[in-house]
């Protein structure tokens, strides 16, 4: 092993690994190649061999200094050891990292018979070592491989001859003089690739109901897939420039076609009753005032398209991860439907701009008798909302509604 | 009165910037990776290593993700470290070690982490060097369903990728409570809390899942009071019902509080202090809480922002997870997605495991991850794992399962640390006796866990546990004896 330290620019410790070490026979010797001092570097230089050929050194001494892009460093033996032989001297550069620059040999090793290994085909494979050791694949994208074939449906198939049984099907086998031969070719496996279970013996000797082992495997079979189905999905948000084509609009209604597929409580219409007496009360104060007012109708009617117009406004939330990007990719479009208005205007309200003085009496009688009952005596506001299958139907909705009845409180 | 003012028209942001393109190179891969976290950074290097051409592009400026740089890793070392502190403080005496002056040094104890955290980001740099994988830092955005633009951040370059395969593994960001607005000082997400400046006196969290409980766990080995207000009426998220009941048990003794079936209406921050108003569910009574910093913890949600997924017209599901088929496919067949972005548990390691097959898709069309086997870790003290099915889980499918526990006051490493609260559970099937579901709370439960998902995926049996030998004196042996009370008498208790 040998690590550096000590840089003469920046302090830094490198671990590097004599791997082949390990596995090579005491006689012959050992590369020493280019360390890498840095993650990024690539290349380096030799600046200088402390050590002349066949000198030995100890561990902790600095064989060499090195010479990256970016510092000197000096590199540190960690084992004792004798340098055989310098195969880049001092003032080489750029050579690449994996590049044999040395030859190490053990201590007491005989220099004169030391096998030296043969460096020089090494040394051009490893100067592109970085890029060679992960061979490029022949074919990495001629054709998308075909996915093999699912594994059968059924939880029990053939054992598995190969395996080494478990020691509890082992020990059962034992007991009940059952040859492992005989295990192999009689007994269903329902364990992973072909595995015999402790449950599969014991359902082959009776022991425990035959369907035991194989409904538990089904049940742990489920459980190993990610349960993809249900998604309830969004829809996507669709540019408005293009939303509004019919081409578009015609592919939206196909998505939530599809939506709708998976079998949904209809759902129920939203139906709430709006009191309309403030609005009456203000129709009295316009009338008194002398500006022009509004039909009854009419106010209700503008009132209902500003509190929808309200609604499919984005209404972002005053935080700091409020992202208008992530939003605008996880909410439907705006121009998507989201509930369907139905307004049922008491006809007795039903009052013209120039109104009569009896009703606004009416309206004042009312006032002065605020009973629970008195909105009905002329009917009240009913708004029936029938939501669409879009995922934030009901938010809007309830945006809508909120609105609205601001709006009548006037 | 109605306002008659006309509605703004308002310009729907023009998502696709398309700049103009001609200044950035125009680079050639097999497969691009958007997102270098744990399952980006994992997929880029598996499909180098099978030889494709490789490119990651990743916005942050580090890789590895929230995982590395804001979640897992410097939570753990904070979480070690204060364990320590604390350890040092209340737990020497009775060993025999008498230690004085012990203070925190907040500085350094930031350090350490950060030091951590740069450490394991820059190995991944090097992973990709080593294994050819070409690194892009920038923001990585759709042009068409076959070309990605990277737009650089510092020490990036701008270019234009055309990709045979993309991978999509852009993760997740924290989900904001309604209504209140984190500034990451005294309002803070698990990003804030993991470098407070100092070491607040109240804390109170919101959300009694595992991130809550991390982190109410460091502070309140630093002195902090700590309260944790969950809405449901267990803490732990899917934790096995008996086990997050213990768990409770356990970290109220250490001081955390506890408010369940609590609703948050408000928090807010007033000068250096946040009022919480909470209402309990159930009563409906309404109370006021003080905290030197609130901690929103509710959990995590998609995140795409930036990659104009809506050029492709990619589809996400109301939670805004991208729609993918079981091979990761999204309705392009070349564009999969895996992680946090899409369906599944929200965790690195499941992350990883869709990185790998996702890439194998690509290279056999064939990949793996087992859904059933996905370990969980909560890192307490003592420290919570489980793996497979829960009993509430086992009791909803119907199916008759047999528990088998073992206490580790009855092992004999556990009591020899003077370390003994919690429990190994196990759940087999009834008749067969294959192992469902593990559940550990205890020391070192993490590390346990791996034991359990051995069991799992290759379908044994308690017994084949049970008959296996563990080390004496280990904790380990603690599993095993808990494997053997499912379909026999334990030896030592």
């Amino acid at each position: 092993m040998l690590s550096s330290s000590r840089s003469l620019v920046q302090m830094r410790r490198v671990s590097l690994s004599r791997a082949f070490r390990i596995s090579a026979s005491q006689l012959k010797a050992q590369v020493f190649k280019m360390p890498a001092m840095s993650p990024t570097m690539d290349k380096g230089g030799v600046t200088e061999w402390k050590f002349k050929e066949g000198e030995s050194f100890s561990s902790g001494d600095v064989l060499l200094e090195v010479e990256t892009d970016k510092a000197q460093i000096d590199v540190e033996a960690q084992d004792d050891g004798i340098l055989a032989k310098i195969l880049v001297q001092n003032g080489g550069k750029d050579i690449p990292v994996g590049q044999p620059i040395a030859i190490l040999a053990e201590e007491g090793d005989d220099l004169a018979n030391l096998e030296i290994p043969d460096v020089s085909a090494p040394a051009a494979a490893a100067a592109a070592a970085p890029k060679t050791e992960t061979p490029k694949a022949q074919t990495p994208k001629a054709e998308t491989p075909k996915p093999s074939t699912p594994a059968p449906s059924g939880t029990s198939t053939v054992a598995n001859p190969k395996q080494v049984l478990f020691p509890s099907v082992a020990t059962l086998l034992a007991e009940n003089n059952i040859s492992r031969d005989d295990a192999i070719a009689k007994i269903k496996a329902t364990g992973p690739n072909g595995r015999l279970l402790k449950g599969d013996v014991l359902a082959y000797l009776g022991k425990i109901p035959k369907d035991a082992a194989e409904s538990v495997a089904s049940f742990v079979n489920v459980h190993s897939k990610l349960d993809l189905s249900n998604i309830e999905k969004h829809v996507v948000a669709q540019k408005v420039e293009s939303a509004a084509t019919p081409v578009e609009n015609a592919k939206e209604s196909k998505e939530d076609g599809k939506a709708q597929k998976k079998p949904k409580a209809k759902v129920e219409p939203i139906v709430k009753t709006f009191p309309l007496e403030h609005v009456l009360a203000f129709q009295k104060r316009a009338v008194e005032q002398g500006s022009p007012s509004l039909s009854l109708k009419e106010y209700i009617n503008g009132a209902s398209s500003r509190a929808e117009r309200y609604a499919y406004q984005r209404h972002s939330k005053p935080s700091d991860y409020y992202d208008p990007i992530f939003e605008d990719l996880v909410s439907p479009s705006p121009t998507v439907e989201r509930f369907t208005v139905k307004l049922d205007i008491p006809n007795v309200a039903n009052a013209k701009s120039k109104p009569a003085t009896s009703q606004l009496d009416f309206a004042e009688d009312l006032f002065a008798t605020p009973s629970k009952s008195s909105p009905s005596t002329f009917g009240d506001l009913t708004v029936t909302l029938t939501l669409k299958n879009v995922s934030d139907a009901k938010d809007k909705a309830q945006l809508y509604l909120d609105q609205l009845e601001k709006y009548l409180r006037v | 009165m109605l306002s008659f003012t006309r509605p703004a028209v308002r310009a729907r942001a023009q998502l696709a910037q398309i700049r103009t393109l001609a200044d950035a190179a125009t680079k050639k891969h097999d497969v691009v990776v958007i997102g270098g976290g744990p399952g980006g950074y994992v997929a880029a290097i598996k499909a180098a290593q099978l030889g494709f051409d490789t490119a990651c592009i990743e916005k942050r400026g580090r890789l590895g993700g929230t995982c590395l740089n804001v979640g897992c890793i410097p939570s753990k070392a904070l979480l070690n470290n204060s364990h320590l502190y604390h350890q040092i403080q209340h737990d020497t005496k009775k060993r025999g070690i008498d230690v004085s002056g012990v203070s925190l040094n907040v500085e350094q104890f930031q350090k350490a982490k950060a030091t951590v955290v740069d450490q394991l980001t820059g190995g991944i740099e090097m992973l990709f060097k080593k294994n050819g994988v070409k690194y892009y830092k920038g923001n990585g955005s759709f042009v068409d369903e076959k070309t990605v633009k990277v737009d650089a951040i510092e020490g990036g370059e701008n270019a234009v990728l055309e990709a045979e395969n993309i991978i999509i593994a852009t993760g997740s960001e924290v989900t904001p409570f309604p209504g209140i607005t984190i500034d990451e000082e005294r309002i803070v997400s698990s990003t804030g809390a993991l470098s407070l400046k100092e070491i607040p006196k109240k804390l109170a969290i919101i959300g009694g899942g595992i991130i809550g409980l991390e982190m109410g766990s460091v502070y309140s080995r630093l002195g902090t009071e700590v309260t944790v207000i969950e809405f449901q009426d267990a803490i732990g998220a899917s934790m096995d019902g008996e086990v997050a009941k213990t768990t409770q048990k356990f970290l109220q003794k250490q001081g955390i509080k506890f408010k369940l079936g609590t609703k948050v209406l408000s928090g807010e921050r007033k000068g250096d202090n946040v009022h919480i108003e909470v209402e309990n569910v159930k009563s409906g009574k309404k109370e006021q809480l003080d905290a030197d910093v609130l901690l929103v913890a509710i959990g995590r949600r998609p995140y795409i922002e930036g990659l104009n997924a809506e050029v492709l017209g990619l589809e996400v599901d109301k939670r805004g997870r991208l729609v993918i088929d079981d091979q990761f496919r999204s309705k392009h067949e070349h564009i999969r997605v895996i992680g946090d972005v899409t369906f599944g548990p929200m965790l690195a390691h499941k992350a990883e495991e869709e990185g790998i097959a996702a890439v194998e898709y690509i290279k056999f069309g064939h990949g793996h991850v087992n859904y059933g086997n996905i370990p969980s870790v909560m890192y307490s003290h003592p420290e919570v794992a489980w793996v497979g099915q829960s009993e509430e889980q086992l009791k909803e499918a119907g199916i008759a399962y047999k528990v088998g526990k073992f206490p580790f006051i009855a092992n004999s490493r556990a009591k020899t640390n003077l370390d003994t609260e919690g429990f190994v559970k196990f759940l087999a099937d009834a008749e067969t006796q294959r192992v469902l579901g593990v559940h550990i709370v205890g020391p070192n439960a993490g590390e346990m866990i791996a034991e359990a998902g051995l069991a799992l995926e290759y379908g044994a049996s308690t017994e084949d546990i049970a008959r296996v030998c563990h080390a004496h004196p280990t904790l380990s042996e603690a599993f095993k004896e808990a494997a053997l009370a499912t379909f026999d008498k334990p030896i030592n208790f």
